[in-house]
Parts: C-alpha cells; structure tokens; sequence
C-alpha cells in the first residue's frame, strides 16, 4: 500500500500566506524573493547589498531607498481524518483510500518543503496517530501502517477533542471524512477552523449507493451503532437510494459553501489529478 | 383443549424468541444508515421473516413436546331416539318365514332383520343405538352409542349362527339396564325383534313392570310371525289352550298392553310386512334428542411438523433471495 509511489498535486492558498519561514507560497511578508513590492528606507531593512541608488536620489528626504521583495513563505498542511467505524469498517477500498490520501497530501506537503501534520479524531484523538508539523518522509509509511493496525471505533468522531491539536496559525486543513454523520455536530468546528483553508474530502464508496444488487435481500449493518435493517432490494428502491445520496451530496455542498469551502467528492479512489484540478479552480 | 405429552420441552418455547434477536441473514456493513430509505415493503418482509422464524421454532418445539387435542364432548341437538335394539338369537331366527331352513334365495327371519336394520340405523344418523340379544340367557352386545361403524359391526355380528331357546324376560331386563345411568333426554325405545315368545315368570313380571314405569319407555315389538304358528292376536279355540304355556305369544302382547306404557306391537308374516312396520317406528320416533358427541383424543404433532417443514421451505427460499456482498 505504501510502497507505491503516492501521486502529488500542486495546492496554492488563496489568500497569502504570512508564516516568518521562507517557503514556496506567495506570503504577506517582504524580504528577499523574486518578486519586487517596494522600497523602504534603509534603515528599515538594513541591506546594503539591495540600495536602489535611482530611488535614493530621486527620494525627497534623502535618505537610502531599498528594494524589498516578496517573500515565498512556508504553508503548515494538516490532515483532520475522521476515524469512525465506517471510515474502514472491514472495506480494503476504504482503507486504501484513506492510505492513498494521507501518503499523497503528505508527498506533495513534502514536495513543497511545507510541513505535514496529521490529526485522526474517533472517540478520542489518540496521541499514536497524530503526527505535529513532520517533514521527514520516513515517518509517513510508519504512520500508515500503524493506521492499518488502528481500531476504528464505532462511534461518530468527537471534534471537538481535536481543538487543541489544530494550529494558530492559518494552515491548509483538509478534513477527511465520510461525512456520514449529523451536521450539527460538525458546525463547531468549522467555526474554529475560519482561520484556515479548509478542503472537505468526502470519501464515498459507490457500493453504498450505486453498486447495491438490484433485487434480493440485504441486511445492512450500521458501522457506528451496530443497528440493522433489512432491504428488499428493487429497482425502484434503487433509485430511491440514488436520489437520497445526490441529495446528501447538494447538501454538503451548501454546507460547507455556509463556512467558505467547497468539497471533494472521492467515489471509490483517491486521485491527486482530482486535488490538483480542485487548487486550480479555486485560486486560478 | 390442547395439552402436551411432555411438558418439559415447552421450555424450548423460549428459543422461539432467538429470531427477534438474530433474523439469520449476514450483515453487510453500512456506513450510515439514516441514509437508507425507511421502506415499508422491506419493513413487513422483515417482520414477516421473524415471525415466520419464531413460528418454526414454536412449531418444532411443540411437535416434539406431542402437542395433541385431549377427547372432548360437544353438546349436540338432534332428531332421534335411543334405541335399544333387542334381538333375538334362538334357534328359530335362522328359518325363514315358512319355518324352513333357508336355501337358494330364501332369506332367514335372523337375515331379514339384519337387513332391514341395518338400513334402519343408516337413515337414522342422531339416534343413539344400542344392542342387546338373548337367547336362553341375555348377551349384552352394545351399549347407547352414536358410533354407527359399531352399531353396523354389531348388527352384522348377527350372522353367526343363532344359539338356543328364548328367554325374552331376562333379555328385557338387560335392554331396561342399558338406560339405567343414561341421562333422560329424548325418547326412550326399546324394539324388540323376535319370532317367539316365552312365559314370563310372575317374579321377572314385577321387575319388568317396576322397570318400564321408571325407565319411561316406549316399547315396538317386532314380531316376526312364522307361517302356521299362533299370533299374537289369535284367540285359541279351545279355553283350555288360554294360557301362558300353550300362547306366549299372546300373553306377552297381554303382559306388554297391561304395562300402560306406549306400546305397539307389529306383526310381520313376510320381509315386506317386516320393512313395513320399521318404516312405521322410523316415522314415529322424531323427537328432538339432546345428547352429548365425542370427539376423541387428536394428535397435533404431525400438523406442528407439517407447518415447520412449510415454513422452513418458505424461509429457505428466502434464503436463496438472500444476497450476499
């Protein structure tokens, strides 16, 4: 799962950055770069080396003009996984999915020099699975497999245990879930989260809603309470089951347009060129 | 009502209750299912499928623990009477009308009376039957029954051989005892078949008197009148010849006309005049009868094996509709 080599996507923020460490996105804060943004006296910003002597003569006080540059700062990428039950359940295609995602968001973290961390919220946030502001490639394989290990709880996750793992500072967050749960107990997080750039990844498997037998019986079990219901499949109830997901899916979306994000349907697999396709739409 | 031969394993009833915790179908794993539809059809189907589980089991249980219907009694109201036939079994019963032994196609008076009674009992399906014979002593046959395969075997039975002389005063005893513990209820009969008569001894008379008074019955006597011999209306010749002794006959029909109690005496001189005077009895003796049927002891474990191999088909078939993923 993870020998493979997990596909990259370019991410931008919209809004600018304004971390204090050189990176590789456009940032708020001015020093050396490539970009030009203005000048400033020297007393300011000391540097002999960047004296705009054009702009030294022609400045009415005369005093020693600079030029100062934009500065490419770093952007702190953070995962926030849902890890409920049905995240995994006893699904491998689940379970690759969350792989794929992880060892993706990280590489192209990574690729970047950004730093990565990784926030699992069940019932709990268990310190095992959370990774704070890594940039060694080496510890994401190791992370993985002690997911593949992990026991999801059944139980719908606790946000707001994950509050005090978040960031201060304005952060790429991509929160990973199926989203299979009330929305209401979603919304105290996403107040908490304005400050970041929030990517909603809505990991959905079609054989929940679109590859189901079109006549017979089926008895679901729900991954979280353990409740079971009994389904005589039809055509008709079929599309039943179809329109409801469509449904659900219009209603993330005006949920999470409501908090200033839009979100990624993943159906079956993880695909970077999908993320990649996202960053460009946004900040094009 | 309904009771068990062992009682024990009705403690297994309670495993009819595993399908309310296990409907025997493998669970697919479902991430939520709020997002299913709440679907009627498959909500009765389900609930179908559990009772159909919990009646397999029930019915298993109770089939095993031999679950049978114990013999009941139905009150029932009916036209008819009892009816105690009493027979005669001497040897004079097995000649026929001409007083000869039969031959060829020639019927004896014994055959005659089977026939005719037997067709009798057939049109008469309310009344209660019972047989008495006798002979030089009684034979106690059959009591009050409604059982007609008996009734029909019993008159059949009369095809052996007839036995000796006739004792008719202790064959009546014993008819009037076959009412003894009957409830009261319907009309009370005694036939008596017969081809001869005996004196009465005064001491039986007494009895037979007491009896009658008691039992309220009502008494037909069928007489089967051999050619050439004394009637019972017949007055002798001779005075001398008026007595017990020389005309039973007679005297009986005296004895039974005393006894005030309603009487009628037919005299048959052919098959014909004998089918005659049954169709007469069968006209008269309608009365509304009210009497007790029973219903005898019915196994049910055979049925609770039927409906659990019925509903086990159902639920295997089921099982084939089952999909798994």
């Amino acid at each position: 799962m993870a020998n493979r080599q997990p596909e990259i996507f370019q991410y931008r923020l919209a809004m600018p950055g304004n971390r204090v460490y050189p990176g590789a996105h456009a940032g708020r804060r001015v020093s050396s770069g490539q970009l030009f943004k203005r000048h400033e006296p020297l007393i300011a910003y000391p540097d002999p080396r960047r004296i705009d002597l054009r702009a030294s003569v022609l400045d009415v006080f005369e005093q020693y003009r600079v030029r100062v540059y934009q500065q490419h700062s770093l952007v702190d990428v953070l995962l926030l996984a849902d890890m409920s039950a049905s995240m995994t359940g006893d699904k491998p295609d689940k379970q690759q999915v969350f792989a794929d995602c992880l060892a993706s968001i990280a590489e192209s973290a990574f690729s970047y020099g950004d730093s990565f961390s990784f926030i699992a919220c069940g019932a709990t946030v268990e310190p095992r699975y959370v990774l704070m502001q890594c940039k060694q490639r080496g510890a994401i394989p190791s992370l993985i497999s002690r997911l593949q290990t992990a026991r999801f709880a059944p139980q719908n996750p606790r946000w707001q245990n994950a509050l005090p793992y978040l960031p201060a500072s304005p952060s790429l967050l991509f929160l990973l879930s199926d989203f299979h749960f009330d929305l209401n107990t979603l919304k105290p997080l996403l107040h908490h989260l304005r400050q970041h750039a929030v990517v909603p990844l809505v990991s959905w498997q079609r054989s929940e809603y679109q590859d189901l037998p079109e006549w017979g019986l089926v008895s679901f079990q729900d991954s979280e309470n353990r409740s079971t219901r009994t389904l005589f499949m039809r055509p008709a109830l079929l599309r039943k089951i179809g329109q409801l997901f469509d449904q659900r899916r219009r209603q993330l979306q005006s949920f999470f347009r409501a908090f200033g994000s839009e979100p990624v349907f993943l159906e079956d697999h993880y695909n970077a060129a999908q993320l990649q396709h996202y960053f460009l739409k946004r900040t094009a | 009502m309904l009771a068990v031969d062992t009682p024990w394993l009705l403690a297994g009833l309670l495993l009819a209750l595993l399908p309310l915790f296990n409907n025997g179908m493998q669970h697919s794993a479902y991430p939520w299912l709020v997002m299913l539809p709440v679907d009627p059809l498959s909500q009765l189907i389900s609930v179908l499928l559990r009772l159909c589980g919990m009646a397999t089991v029930a019915a298993l249980v109770l089939g095993l623990a031999g679950l049978h219907q114990t013999e009941q009694s139905r009150e029932r109201i009916g036209y008819g009477a009892n009816i105690v036939l009493l027979l005669d079994r001497s040897n004079s019963m097995d000649n026929t009308f001409a007083g000869k032994t039969p031959e060829g196609t020639d019927e004896s008076k014994a055959t005659a009376a089977r026939r005719l009674l037997g067709e009798f009992v057939k049109q008469r399906p309310h009344d209660l039957l019972g047989i008495t014979e006798y002979s030089t002593a009684p034979l106690f046959v059959l009591p009050l029954t409604e059982n007609k395969q008996a009734i029909q075997a019993a008159i059949n039975a009369t095809a052996t051989p007839a036995l000796a002389y006739t004792h008719v005063s202790k064959g009546l005893s014993m008819a009037l005892d076959a009412f003894a513990d009957q409830p009261l209820s319907g009309s009370r009969i005694v036939l008596l078949v017969s081809d001869g008569a005996a004196a009465i001894d005064p001491d039986s008379e007494l009895q037979l008197r007491q009896y009658f008074k008691q039992q309220q019955i009502r008494l037909y006597w069928l007489f089967l009148r051999t050619a050439n011999s004394p009637g019972l209306f017949d007055k002798p010749q001779d005075a001398r010849d008026d007595n017990a002794g020389a005309m039973p006959e007679r005297y009986l029909h005296l004895f039974f006309s005393s006894l005030d109690i309603p009487y009628q005496a037919y005299q048959a001189e052919s098959p014909d005049a004998m089918q005659q005077a049954i169709a007469d009895i069968n006209r008269l003796e309608h009365a509304p009868l009210h009497y007790r049927e029973r219903i005898p002891k019915q196994d049910l474990s055979g049925t609770c094996y039927l409906w659990a191999t019925g509903l086990l088909a159902l639920l295997l078939m089921v099982k084939f509709c089952e999909v798994r993923r």
